[in-house]
Protein backbone atom coordinates (compact mmCIF):
# COMPACT_ATOMS: atom_id res chain seq x y z
CA UNK A 1 0.00 0.00 0.00
CA UNK A 2 1.79 3.46 -1.12
CA UNK A 3 0.41 6.52 0.80
CA UNK A 4 -0.84 8.98 -1.42
CA UNK A 5 1.01 12.56 -1.72
CA UNK A 6 -0.54 14.84 1.42
CA UNK A 7 -2.91 17.60 0.16
CA UNK A 8 -0.72 20.40 1.38
CA UNK A 9 1.51 19.82 -1.24
CA UNK A 10 -0.52 18.05 -3.86
CA UNK A 11 -3.90 19.71 -4.40
CA UNK A 12 -4.80 21.77 -7.20
CA UNK A 13 -6.91 24.48 -5.12
CA UNK A 14 -4.99 26.82 -2.64
CA UNK A 15 -7.54 27.49 -0.34
CA UNK A 16 -7.23 23.34 0.78
CA UNK A 17 -3.30 24.58 1.07
CA UNK A 18 -3.75 27.64 2.88
CA UNK A 19 -6.44 25.44 5.53
CA UNK A 20 -3.95 22.87 5.99
CA UNK A 21 -1.25 24.79 6.67
CA UNK A 22 -3.13 26.87 9.23
CA UNK A 23 -3.08 24.04 11.63
CA UNK A 24 0.58 24.29 11.67
CA UNK A 25 0.04 27.21 14.65
CA UNK A 26 -1.52 24.09 17.06
CA UNK A 27 -0.36 23.80 19.88
CA UNK A 28 -0.60 23.93 23.81
CA UNK A 29 -0.39 26.45 26.19
CA UNK A 30 2.82 27.09 27.68
CA UNK A 31 2.99 24.56 31.11
CA UNK A 32 0.41 22.51 30.36
CA UNK A 33 2.16 19.17 30.09
CA UNK A 34 3.48 20.33 33.44
CA UNK A 35 -0.06 21.22 34.90
CA UNK A 36 -1.50 18.01 33.56
CA UNK A 37 1.70 15.92 34.62
CA UNK A 38 0.76 17.70 38.54
CA UNK A 39 -2.70 16.60 38.02
CA UNK A 40 -1.78 13.35 37.80
CA UNK A 41 0.59 13.68 41.00
CA UNK A 42 3.11 13.00 38.53
CA UNK A 43 4.87 16.32 38.31
CA UNK A 44 8.68 16.75 39.05
CA UNK A 45 9.35 18.39 42.74
CA UNK A 46 9.09 21.46 41.64
CA UNK A 47 6.22 21.54 39.56
CA UNK A 48 4.00 19.25 42.28
CA UNK A 49 4.91 21.86 44.77
CA UNK A 50 4.04 25.12 42.70
CA UNK A 51 1.09 23.97 41.62
CA UNK A 52 0.53 22.62 45.80
CA UNK A 53 1.10 26.76 46.33
CA UNK A 54 -1.17 27.74 43.60
CA UNK A 55 -3.77 26.07 45.08
CA UNK A 56 -3.05 26.03 48.62
CA UNK A 57 -2.14 22.62 49.02
CA UNK A 58 1.70 21.30 50.30
CA UNK A 59 2.49 17.54 49.77
CA UNK A 60 4.84 15.28 51.02
CA UNK A 61 5.74 12.94 48.48
CA UNK A 62 3.36 14.52 45.79
CA UNK A 63 0.16 13.57 47.83
CA UNK A 64 0.08 13.76 51.80
CA UNK A 65 -0.92 16.49 53.95
CA UNK A 66 1.01 17.35 56.20
CA UNK A 67 -0.52 19.64 58.56
CA UNK A 68 -4.06 21.76 58.97
CA UNK A 69 -4.47 25.53 60.39
CA UNK A 70 -8.28 26.26 59.99
CA UNK A 71 -9.63 29.43 59.71
CA UNK A 72 -12.83 30.42 60.20
CA UNK A 73 -14.86 33.33 59.31
CA UNK A 74 -18.08 33.31 60.92
CA UNK A 75 -20.77 36.03 60.23
CA UNK A 76 -18.74 37.70 57.86
CA UNK A 77 -20.69 38.63 54.75
CA UNK A 78 -19.00 39.40 51.53
CA UNK A 79 -20.31 40.17 47.89
CA UNK A 80 -18.34 37.95 45.60
CA UNK A 81 -19.07 38.19 41.87
CA UNK A 82 -22.53 38.54 42.89
CA UNK A 83 -23.38 36.32 45.75
CA UNK A 84 -22.79 36.80 49.15
CA UNK A 85 -20.64 34.42 51.07
CA UNK A 86 -22.08 34.33 54.61
CA UNK A 87 -19.83 31.93 56.43
CA UNK A 88 -17.30 29.57 55.52
CA UNK A 89 -14.39 27.76 56.58
CA UNK A 90 -11.71 26.63 55.43
CA UNK A 91 -8.45 24.71 56.18
CA UNK A 92 -4.79 25.56 54.08
CA UNK A 93 -1.40 23.56 54.50
CA UNK A 94 0.36 25.11 57.19
CA UNK A 95 3.26 25.57 54.39
CA UNK A 96 1.35 27.43 51.75
CA UNK A 97 -0.87 29.73 53.85
CA UNK A 98 1.49 32.67 52.31
CA UNK A 99 1.06 31.30 48.63
CA UNK A 100 -2.67 31.71 49.16
CA UNK A 101 -2.82 35.19 50.56
CA UNK A 102 -1.63 35.79 46.72
CA UNK A 103 -3.96 33.75 44.74
CA UNK A 104 -6.16 35.19 42.14
CA UNK A 105 -9.12 37.45 43.60
CA UNK A 106 -12.45 36.14 42.91
CA UNK A 107 -12.92 38.33 39.54
CA UNK A 108 -10.09 37.06 38.40
CA UNK A 109 -10.36 34.30 35.69
CA UNK A 110 -8.17 31.06 36.36
CA UNK A 111 -5.40 31.62 34.42
CA UNK A 112 -5.55 27.48 33.42
CA UNK A 113 -8.30 25.41 33.48
CA UNK A 114 -6.53 23.74 36.43
CA UNK A 115 -5.65 26.89 38.36
CA UNK A 116 -7.50 26.53 41.36
CA UNK A 117 -9.85 29.11 42.55
CA UNK A 118 -8.92 31.50 45.28
CA UNK A 119 -10.54 30.47 48.73
CA UNK A 120 -12.80 33.13 48.75
CA UNK A 121 -14.52 31.55 45.40
CA UNK A 122 -14.13 28.63 46.45
CA UNK A 123 -16.37 29.05 49.60
CA UNK A 124 -18.94 30.69 47.30
CA UNK A 125 -19.25 27.80 45.21
CA UNK A 126 -19.41 25.47 48.39
CA UNK A 127 -22.50 27.36 49.49
CA UNK A 128 -24.66 25.92 46.48
CA UNK A 129 -22.58 23.00 45.81
CA UNK A 130 -23.68 21.19 48.83
CA UNK A 131 -27.12 21.00 48.43
CA UNK A 132 -27.06 20.06 44.81
CA UNK A 133 -24.91 16.84 46.29
CA UNK A 134 -27.67 15.92 48.24
CA UNK A 135 -30.31 16.43 45.76
CA UNK A 136 -28.38 14.88 43.01
CA UNK A 137 -26.59 11.80 44.16
CA UNK A 138 -28.21 8.91 43.51
CA UNK A 139 -26.46 6.90 45.68
CA UNK A 140 -27.47 7.41 49.75
CA UNK A 141 -24.58 9.04 51.33
CA UNK A 142 -25.32 10.37 54.80
CA UNK A 143 -25.14 13.63 54.99
CA UNK A 144 -22.60 15.38 57.54
CA UNK A 145 -24.89 15.59 60.81
CA UNK A 146 -23.58 19.39 61.31
CA UNK A 147 -24.70 20.60 58.08
CA UNK A 148 -27.98 20.28 56.21
CA UNK A 149 -27.35 19.99 52.63
CA UNK A 150 -30.25 21.59 51.62
CA UNK A 151 -29.51 24.74 53.01
CA UNK A 152 -28.39 27.01 50.43
CA UNK A 153 -26.04 29.13 52.71
CA UNK A 154 -24.09 28.22 55.97
CA UNK A 155 -25.16 29.98 58.86
CA UNK A 156 -22.63 30.46 61.27
CA UNK A 157 -23.74 28.81 64.13
CA UNK A 158 -23.64 25.86 61.52
CA UNK A 159 -20.60 25.61 60.06
CA UNK A 160 -19.41 22.34 60.33
CA UNK A 161 -16.33 21.59 62.67
CA UNK A 162 -13.40 19.85 61.06
CA UNK A 163 -13.64 16.02 61.32
CA UNK A 164 -10.00 15.54 62.16
CA UNK A 165 -10.50 12.15 63.15
CA UNK A 166 -11.55 11.64 59.27
CA UNK A 167 -8.49 10.72 56.92
CA UNK A 168 -7.91 13.66 54.63
CA UNK A 169 -8.53 13.30 51.12
CA UNK A 170 -5.94 15.13 48.75
CA UNK A 171 -8.32 17.12 46.85
CA UNK A 172 -6.08 16.68 43.38
CA UNK A 173 -6.38 13.04 44.06
CA UNK A 174 -10.14 12.99 44.49
CA UNK A 175 -10.69 15.17 41.52
CA UNK A 176 -8.28 12.57 39.33
CA UNK A 177 -10.36 9.47 40.57
CA UNK A 178 -13.85 11.49 39.74
CA UNK A 179 -12.59 12.28 36.31
CA UNK A 180 -11.41 8.80 35.85
CA UNK A 181 -15.04 7.37 37.00
CA UNK A 182 -16.68 9.82 34.04
CA UNK A 183 -14.15 8.61 31.68
CA UNK A 184 -15.09 5.07 32.76
CA UNK A 185 -18.97 6.43 32.25
CA UNK A 186 -19.12 5.57 35.97
CA UNK A 187 -21.54 9.24 37.13
CA UNK A 188 -22.76 7.98 40.23
CA UNK A 189 -19.43 6.90 41.27
CA UNK A 190 -17.86 10.41 40.39
CA UNK A 191 -21.12 11.68 42.30
CA UNK A 192 -20.38 9.82 45.45
CA UNK A 193 -16.52 10.87 45.15
CA UNK A 194 -17.70 14.49 45.12
CA UNK A 195 -19.96 13.85 47.54
CA UNK A 196 -16.92 12.79 49.54
CA UNK A 197 -14.64 15.59 48.30
CA UNK A 198 -17.09 18.43 49.14
CA UNK A 199 -17.22 17.30 53.20
CA UNK A 200 -13.11 18.01 53.30
CA UNK A 201 -12.49 21.19 54.59
CA UNK A 202 -9.64 20.83 51.48
CA UNK A 203 -12.44 21.19 49.03
CA UNK A 204 -12.79 24.40 49.12
CA UNK A 205 -9.94 24.87 46.74
CA UNK A 206 -11.30 23.08 44.02
CA UNK A 207 -14.70 23.70 44.40
CA UNK A 208 -14.87 25.19 41.00
CA UNK A 209 -13.48 22.31 39.16
CA UNK A 210 -15.42 20.27 41.72
CA UNK A 211 -18.26 22.00 40.59
CA UNK A 212 -17.61 21.59 36.79
CA UNK A 213 -17.40 17.83 37.27
CA UNK A 214 -20.20 17.34 39.45
CA UNK A 215 -22.25 19.18 36.22
CA UNK A 216 -20.65 16.54 34.15
CA UNK A 217 -22.01 13.59 36.02
CA UNK A 218 -25.30 14.87 35.94
CA UNK A 219 -25.26 15.70 32.48
CA UNK A 220 -24.07 12.08 31.73
CA UNK A 221 -26.80 10.78 34.06
CA UNK A 222 -29.26 13.04 31.77
CA UNK A 223 -30.08 14.85 35.15
CA UNK A 224 -31.91 17.96 34.23
CA UNK A 225 -30.81 19.60 37.31
CA UNK A 226 -27.53 19.93 35.80
CA UNK A 227 -29.12 23.49 33.87
CA UNK A 228 -29.65 24.67 37.18
CA UNK A 229 -26.06 23.85 38.84
CA UNK A 230 -24.69 24.97 35.60
CA UNK A 231 -26.22 28.41 35.56
CA UNK A 232 -25.12 29.10 39.46
CA UNK A 233 -22.16 28.00 38.47
CA UNK A 234 -21.45 30.68 35.67
CA UNK A 235 -23.29 33.32 38.08
CA UNK A 236 -20.75 32.83 40.66
CA UNK A 237 -17.32 31.88 38.58
CA UNK A 238 -18.62 34.20 35.64
CA UNK A 239 -14.96 34.48 34.33
CA UNK A 240 -14.06 31.42 35.08
CA UNK A 241 -11.49 28.78 32.56
CA UNK A 242 -14.55 26.38 32.21
CA UNK A 243 -17.29 29.03 31.43
CA UNK A 244 -16.97 28.54 27.90
CA UNK A 245 -17.41 24.65 28.29
CA UNK A 246 -20.30 25.06 30.76
CA UNK A 247 -22.24 26.87 28.55
CA UNK A 248 -21.57 24.69 25.37
CA UNK A 249 -22.28 21.85 27.49
CA UNK A 250 -25.56 22.83 28.57
CA UNK A 251 -26.53 24.89 25.27
CA UNK A 252 -26.50 27.93 27.62
CA UNK A 253 -26.05 31.11 26.30
CA UNK B 1 13.59 0.29 48.35
CA UNK B 2 10.89 -2.67 48.34
CA UNK B 3 9.99 -4.17 45.12
CA UNK B 4 6.41 -2.07 45.37
CA UNK B 5 7.92 1.50 45.31
CA UNK B 6 10.55 0.84 42.85
CA UNK B 7 7.25 -0.58 40.64
CA UNK B 8 6.07 2.98 41.47
CA UNK B 9 8.59 4.09 40.84
CA UNK B 10 9.37 3.08 37.43
CA UNK B 11 5.54 3.62 36.31
CA UNK B 12 5.70 7.36 37.57
CA UNK B 13 9.19 7.96 35.33
CA UNK B 14 6.94 6.41 32.52
CA UNK B 15 4.15 7.90 32.77
CA UNK B 16 6.30 11.34 32.88
CA UNK B 17 7.97 10.52 29.60
CA UNK B 18 5.22 9.54 27.81
CA UNK B 19 3.30 12.88 28.91
CA UNK B 20 6.43 15.04 28.14
CA UNK B 21 7.05 13.16 24.70
CA UNK B 22 3.56 12.58 23.77
CA UNK B 23 1.60 15.50 25.10
CA UNK B 24 1.62 17.81 22.14
CA UNK B 25 0.66 15.40 19.62
CA UNK B 26 -2.47 14.16 22.20
CA UNK B 27 -2.97 18.01 22.59
CA UNK B 28 -2.41 18.47 18.41
CA UNK B 29 -5.16 15.44 17.73
CA UNK B 30 -7.71 16.77 19.94
CA UNK B 31 -8.01 19.87 18.84
CA UNK B 32 -7.54 18.87 15.17
CA UNK B 33 -10.03 16.28 15.85
CA UNK B 34 -12.85 18.96 16.63
CA UNK B 35 -12.53 19.72 20.57
CA UNK B 36 -12.79 23.33 20.87
CA UNK B 37 -9.40 25.50 22.39
CA UNK B 38 -11.03 26.22 25.31
CA UNK B 39 -11.56 22.24 26.09
CA UNK B 40 -8.80 20.62 24.95
CA UNK B 41 -6.56 20.67 28.11
CA UNK B 42 -9.90 18.95 29.77
CA UNK B 43 -9.58 16.11 27.17
CA UNK B 44 -6.51 16.30 27.26
CA UNK B 45 -6.09 15.15 30.91
CA UNK B 46 -8.90 12.61 29.83
CA UNK B 47 -6.56 10.73 27.76
CA UNK B 48 -3.44 10.74 29.91
CA UNK B 49 -5.82 9.54 33.10
CA UNK B 50 -7.11 6.73 30.69
CA UNK B 51 -3.16 6.29 29.98
CA UNK B 52 -2.31 6.28 33.69
CA UNK B 53 -4.84 4.02 34.11
CA UNK B 54 -3.68 1.48 31.77
CA UNK B 55 -0.11 2.15 32.11
CA UNK B 56 0.89 -1.37 33.12
CA UNK B 57 -1.33 -2.74 30.34
CA UNK B 58 0.78 -0.32 27.72
CA UNK B 59 3.34 -2.28 25.69
CA UNK B 60 6.82 -0.08 26.13
CA UNK B 61 6.67 1.74 22.63
CA UNK B 62 3.33 1.65 22.81
CA UNK B 63 2.72 4.86 24.68
CA UNK B 64 2.21 7.26 20.89
CA UNK B 65 -0.24 4.89 19.16
CA UNK B 66 -2.25 4.13 22.69
CA UNK B 67 -2.37 7.89 23.21
CA UNK B 68 -3.70 8.62 20.03
CA UNK B 69 -6.00 5.85 19.69
CA UNK B 70 -7.36 6.70 23.26
CA UNK B 71 -7.21 10.89 22.34
CA UNK B 72 -9.58 9.92 18.76
CA UNK B 73 -11.95 8.28 21.13
CA UNK B 74 -12.13 11.03 23.73
CA UNK B 75 -12.56 13.67 20.95
CA UNK B 76 -15.45 11.89 19.80
CA UNK B 77 -17.02 12.27 22.70
CA UNK B 78 -16.37 15.84 23.28
CA UNK B 79 -18.06 16.04 19.38
CA UNK B 80 -20.94 14.05 20.39
CA UNK B 81 -21.88 16.15 23.68
CA UNK B 82 -20.99 19.53 21.65
CA UNK B 83 -23.44 18.58 18.99
CA UNK B 84 -26.28 17.35 21.85
CA UNK B 85 -25.81 20.79 23.80
CA UNK B 86 -25.36 22.95 20.67
CA UNK B 87 -28.00 24.01 18.34
CA UNK B 88 -26.31 27.02 17.03
CA UNK B 89 -22.91 27.29 15.48
CA UNK B 90 -19.80 28.94 17.78
CA UNK B 91 -20.35 32.64 16.72
CA UNK B 92 -16.74 32.14 16.28
CA UNK B 93 -17.30 30.37 13.38
CA UNK B 94 -19.88 31.73 12.49
CA UNK B 95 -18.28 34.69 11.86
CA UNK B 96 -15.71 33.38 9.85
CA UNK B 97 -18.47 31.75 7.69
CA UNK B 98 -20.56 34.76 6.60
CA UNK B 99 -17.37 37.08 6.74
CA UNK B 100 -18.24 39.57 3.52
CA UNK B 101 -14.30 40.36 3.34
CA UNK B 102 -12.61 37.80 1.28
CA UNK B 103 -8.95 38.07 1.84
CA UNK B 104 -5.68 37.43 -0.77
CA UNK B 105 -3.70 34.87 -0.18
CA UNK B 106 -0.68 37.18 1.29
CA UNK B 107 -3.15 38.14 3.31
CA UNK B 108 -4.73 35.78 4.67
CA UNK B 109 -5.01 35.74 8.15
CA UNK B 110 -4.18 32.25 10.06
CA UNK B 111 -6.43 32.82 13.16
CA UNK B 112 -9.34 32.80 10.32
CA UNK B 113 -7.91 30.16 8.36
CA UNK B 114 -7.58 28.12 11.14
CA UNK B 115 -11.31 28.51 12.24
CA UNK B 116 -12.04 27.61 8.16
CA UNK B 117 -10.35 24.56 8.95
CA UNK B 118 -12.47 23.51 11.66
CA UNK B 119 -15.93 24.62 9.58
CA UNK B 120 -14.61 21.94 6.64
CA UNK B 121 -13.00 19.43 9.25
CA UNK B 122 -16.65 19.23 10.54
CA UNK B 123 -18.17 18.60 7.33
CA UNK B 124 -16.59 14.93 7.80
CA UNK B 125 -17.69 12.00 9.20
CA UNK B 126 -15.68 11.17 12.56
CA UNK B 127 -14.36 7.79 11.49
CA UNK B 128 -13.30 9.81 7.97
CA UNK B 129 -11.96 12.58 9.64
CA UNK B 130 -9.68 10.73 12.32
CA UNK B 131 -8.07 9.22 9.21
CA UNK B 132 -7.90 12.74 7.22
CA UNK B 133 -6.28 14.04 10.35
CA UNK B 134 -3.86 11.32 11.12
CA UNK B 135 -2.73 11.18 7.59
CA UNK B 136 -2.60 14.93 6.18
CA UNK B 137 -2.32 17.19 9.74
CA UNK B 138 0.06 14.30 11.53
CA UNK B 139 1.51 12.88 8.58
CA UNK B 140 1.16 9.82 9.89
CA UNK B 141 1.54 6.92 7.53
CA UNK B 142 -1.61 4.67 6.35
CA UNK B 143 -0.08 1.70 8.12
CA UNK B 144 0.41 3.00 10.89
CA UNK B 145 -2.85 4.55 11.31
CA UNK B 146 -4.31 1.51 10.40
CA UNK B 147 -2.26 0.12 13.56
CA UNK B 148 -3.59 2.40 15.97
CA UNK B 149 -7.22 2.35 15.02
CA UNK B 150 -7.05 -1.57 14.47
CA UNK B 151 -8.16 -0.77 11.03
CA UNK B 152 -7.77 -3.04 7.90
CA UNK B 153 -5.25 -1.44 5.25
CA UNK B 154 -7.90 -0.67 2.63
CA UNK B 155 -10.42 0.62 5.04
CA UNK B 156 -7.59 3.38 5.63
CA UNK B 157 -7.55 4.03 1.97
CA UNK B 158 -10.76 4.13 1.03
CA UNK B 159 -12.34 5.75 4.44
CA UNK B 160 -9.48 8.68 3.30
CA UNK B 161 -9.97 8.89 0.12
CA UNK B 162 -13.42 9.80 0.83
CA UNK B 163 -12.22 12.89 3.46
CA UNK B 164 -10.16 13.95 0.78
CA UNK B 165 -13.24 14.43 -1.38
CA UNK B 166 -15.36 16.33 1.30
CA UNK B 167 -12.62 17.91 2.35
CA UNK B 168 -11.83 19.24 -1.20
CA UNK B 169 -15.73 20.10 -1.59
CA UNK B 170 -15.54 21.98 1.42
CA UNK B 171 -12.78 24.17 0.98
CA UNK B 172 -13.36 25.54 -2.06
CA UNK B 173 -16.64 27.02 -0.46
CA UNK B 174 -14.47 29.34 0.92
CA UNK B 175 -12.36 29.44 -2.32
CA UNK B 176 -13.21 33.62 -2.73
CA UNK B 177 -11.12 33.48 0.70
CA UNK B 178 -7.92 33.15 -1.30
CA UNK B 179 -8.62 35.23 -4.09
CA UNK B 180 -7.61 38.81 -4.48
CA UNK B 181 -11.49 41.22 -3.98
Amino acid sequence: MSDPIPLKVSSNRAISRILLDAAEGDRSAPGAAGRALSALGAGTGAVTAAVGARVGVTSSAGSHWLSLVVVKWLGLGLVVGGATLVSTEYAVGTLSSNSRTASSTPSTPSASPRAAPSAVASGVASSWSSPAATAVSPIAVPPPREVPRGSAKLQPSESPPLHTSQPTVNPLEALRRVRAELAAHDAPGALLELDTLERQPAAASVAEEAAVLRIDALLALGRADARGLGEKFLQSYPRSAYAERVRAELGLP
Amino acid sequence: MSAPETQRGSRADRLRGAISEHYELVWRVLRRLGVSESLVEDAAQQVLIVFANRIDDIRIGAERAFMVATATRVAADFRRKRTRSREELDPELLGALSSPAPLADEQIDRARARRLLDLVLDEMPTELRTIFVLFELEGMTMAAIAEVLNLRAGTVASRLRRARAIFEMAASKFSNFGQQQ
